[in-house]
């Protein structure tokens, strides 16, 4: 049970797939100049994650090795479009906030990630738990973003206007790069509270990286070798 | 059997993935569809309202056969149209949806597609403009001011309201008044109510203003850019004097050339014989002289239009060269006697024998006008100077031939005889020739009588 439990919580801060295996930025440093964006797209990508994370690991011994990832991407594809058609559908501020970036969840590193790296290797009900936690992991991280960007950036916190800090906003962190500073800063305000067990400061080699078990290259020795 | 596990089975298995996740898709796209469909009709109503705010619902009408309009609906409550119109802006379409309440007033405007520079012609879609359109109805339209500087793009959203209007007059059934409301006939004439289009060769076109005069309409190339001449129309009053200039049908610049279009400086021909006495409008240079060409042109014909009218043969004592060119031309001192010569615009004959004769030849724009040439010859038959008004000719090429440097090459030449014609002029040379040949025959006609 201790097990399943770290299976869970292991997305969220120690293997938090944003601000420690860097994947999926694109969405991070795109929609996060807005905490609702942010959360709804954490949410879109959570839905997709748990969902293309069971499927793959029920049909892991169906999908033959040579096609495997273009099953994933059909897969998870047709994760993608129907949460882009219930957001149209029902949601549709958050479908226009979202923009471009949802049709593109399909092709976000993490989801297509954590298929490779965890979901054709274990059970259905651990990629589930996998996927709530890098989905939550995912979701937190884009949710600390865009607050602080939002209350800094524009001097409101889920729309809602912040006193003084409404008239005086640094703009640039609502912005691409503000995005980056935030993006930057957190990274750095996690490594110094996690006393960089989080991101390894010294050793950069291939054991070290945290996509490390599902790399391909690292049975062969290493990337790039 | 290795074969089918290598190859078959993988393009099976993914074949049947991708089957279901389609099923999986459609049936999501069944759920979700009319909940959309409903979403952007209610969009669209919105979008709608913001130009018709009583409208509620809309529903599209039948465009076809409308001219210029992208889409039209009607409020369901019958608050009034909203027409989407499309017309040329500087940077390509531009879309203007155009709201029009029942009462035939417009509502409210809005740019939708267009491309144009981003500060300059974009203002148009600001509210600052839109908004000026607000409680206009179909005959006010032109009287909105256009932005200083995007005047090009306000001219295009004005026309696509007018689009706009015209199509609301076929839809609501209800009449509209039309950008051509203003008749250049009636704003030389604003008094005489019918005008009786007669012929008069060398006018495009030619009507009888009542008792009040004429009016002729002439062609005229104004801005050398622009894809169609002027239609100038020129107002003349029964003593010969002009009696009003407008311009029709024309292309010029707006802001530029347009300038020499307006009645505050094409009233200053009222009351002139002649183009001469007329300043050229700085920045419109060439729609000025295009006007004055047209109103030459328009002169020449007032002697034989008047005279026909009157019923009486001596229409030709005045023409429009005579004026100016005997002020050049030196004639000897002396009695000066005016006498009746056939063939030539105007003779007159000196003291001392000699004549000055005013005579016409057909250029390289002989459909537009002549050339007219002024020469005095002496009592013996010898040129003793002659100068050209060639200002119908092109600019810079048959204009040439009113230089010195070839009216000097005439003097001193008697009758069959021609200096060399300027080279590229060919056509304005030989007009000269030709009038000067009329000049002889009538000097001669006049000796022998």
């Amino acid at each position: 049970m201790n097990n399943k439990l770290k299976i869970l919580t292991n997305g969220i801060i120690k293997e938090n797939p944003v601000l420690v295996l860097v994947l999926g930025t694109c969405p991070a440093l795109a929609v996060t100049n807005n905490t609702i964006n942010g959360v709804g797209m954490g949410i879109a990508a959570t839905f997709v994650l748990i969902c293309s994370n069971m499927v793959i690991s029920l049909l892991k011994k169906t999908i033959p090795d040579k096609v495997r990832i273009p099953c994933y991407i059909v897969v998870i594809a047709g994760f993608v479009t129907v949460v882009e058609l219930l957001l149209e559908a029902y949601m549709k501020s958050l479908y226009d906030a979202l923009g471009i970036f949802l049709p593109l969840i399909v092709v976000n590193c993490i989801i297509l990630g954590r298929a490779e790296m965890f979901a054709n290797k274990n059970s259905v009900f651990d990629s589930m738990l996998d996927g709530i936690g890098m989905g939550l992991g995912f979701t937190l991280a884009l949710f600390i973003m865009g607050s602080i960007r939002e209350i800094l950036g524009v001097g409101t916190f889920c729309n809602i206007p912040i006193p003084w800090l409404a008239d005086n906003p640094i703009s640039i962190l609502a912005q691409a790069p503000g995005g980056f500073f935030v993006y930057g800063f957190i990274i750095a305000m996690l490594n110094k509270v996690s006393h960089g067990k989080a991101v390894k400061r010294k050793s950069f080699d291939c054991e070290s990286c945290p996509s490390h078990a599902g790399c391909s290259g690292a049975m062969k020795g290493g990337c790039g070798r | 059997m290795k074969a089918v596990k290598e190859f078959v089975v993988p393009a099976a298995v993914l074949t049947v993935i991708c089957i279901v996740v389609s099923a999986a898709l459609a049936g999501t796209y069944e759920l979700t569809e009319p909940v959309i469909e409903a979403a952007k009709k209610a969009e669209a109503d919105a979008a709608r309202a913001v130009v018709l705010p009583e409208g509620d619902s809309f529903s599209e009408l039948d465009i076809s056969g409308l001219e210029n309009i992208v889409d039209a609906y009607s409020a369901n409550n019958g608050a009034g149209y909203v027409i989407t119109a499309v017309s040329k802006g500087y940077g390509g379409d531009m879309q203007v949806m155009v709201g029009i309440g029942s009462d035939g007033a417009i509502t409210g405007t809005q740019l939708l597609s267009n491309s144009e520079t981003q500060g300059i012609g974009s203002k148009v879609g600001e509210d600052s403009f839109t908004s000026t359109f607000v409680g206009v109805d179909s005959a006010g339209v032109d009287g909105v001011a256009t932005i200083s500087g995007a005047t090009v793009s306000s001219t295009a959203f004005k026309t696509a309201v007018t689009s706009a209007f015209q199509a609301y007059g076929e839809l609501a059934g209800v009449e509209v008044a039309t950008p051509e409301a203003v008749d250049p006939k009636t704003v030389i004439f604003p008094d005489v109510a019918e005008f009786e289009e007669i012929t008069v060769d060398g006018a495009k076109m030619a009507y009888k203003a009542a008792d009040a005069g004429y009016i002729l309409v002439m062609e005229s190339q104004g801005f050398s850019g622009a894809k169609i001449p002027m239609e100038v129309y020129v107002g003349v009053a029964p003593d010969g004097t002009i009696a009003g200039v407008a311009v029709g049908e024309n292309e010029e610049t707006p802001g530029y050339g347009s300038k020499a279009l307006e009645q505050s400086y094409l009233s200053a021909y009222i009351g002139q014989t002649s183009p001469d006495n007329i300043d050229n409008i700085s920045g419109a240079t060439e729609t000025s002289v295009g006007i004055k060409k047209a109103v030459r042109a328009a002169m020449e014909l007032v002697p034989g239009l008047l005279g026909d009218a009157s019923a009486s043969a001596e229409g030709s004592a005045e023409t429009p060269a005579e004026g100016e060119e005997s002020v050049e031309t030196m004639a000897p001192a002396g009695e000066d006697v005016e006498i009746q010569a056939a063939g030539v615009e105007s003779a007159i004959l000196h003291s001392d024998g000699s004549m000055t004769i005013t005579a016409a030849g057909a250029g390289y724009r002989a459909a537009v006008g002549n050339v007219y040439v002024t020469v005095t010859i002496t009592a013996d038959g010898v040129i003793d100077s002659l100068s050209v008004d060639a200002s119908i000719e092109t600019e810079g090429v048959g204009s040439l031939a009113e230089e010195a440097s070839y009216t000097d090459s005439w003097v001193g030449l008697s009758e069959g005889e021609a200096p060399a014609a300027i080279s590229g002029a060919t056509v304005t040379s030989n007009a000269v020739s030709e009038a000067v040949a009329k000049a002889f025959a009538a000097f001669n006609a006049s000796k022998g009588a």
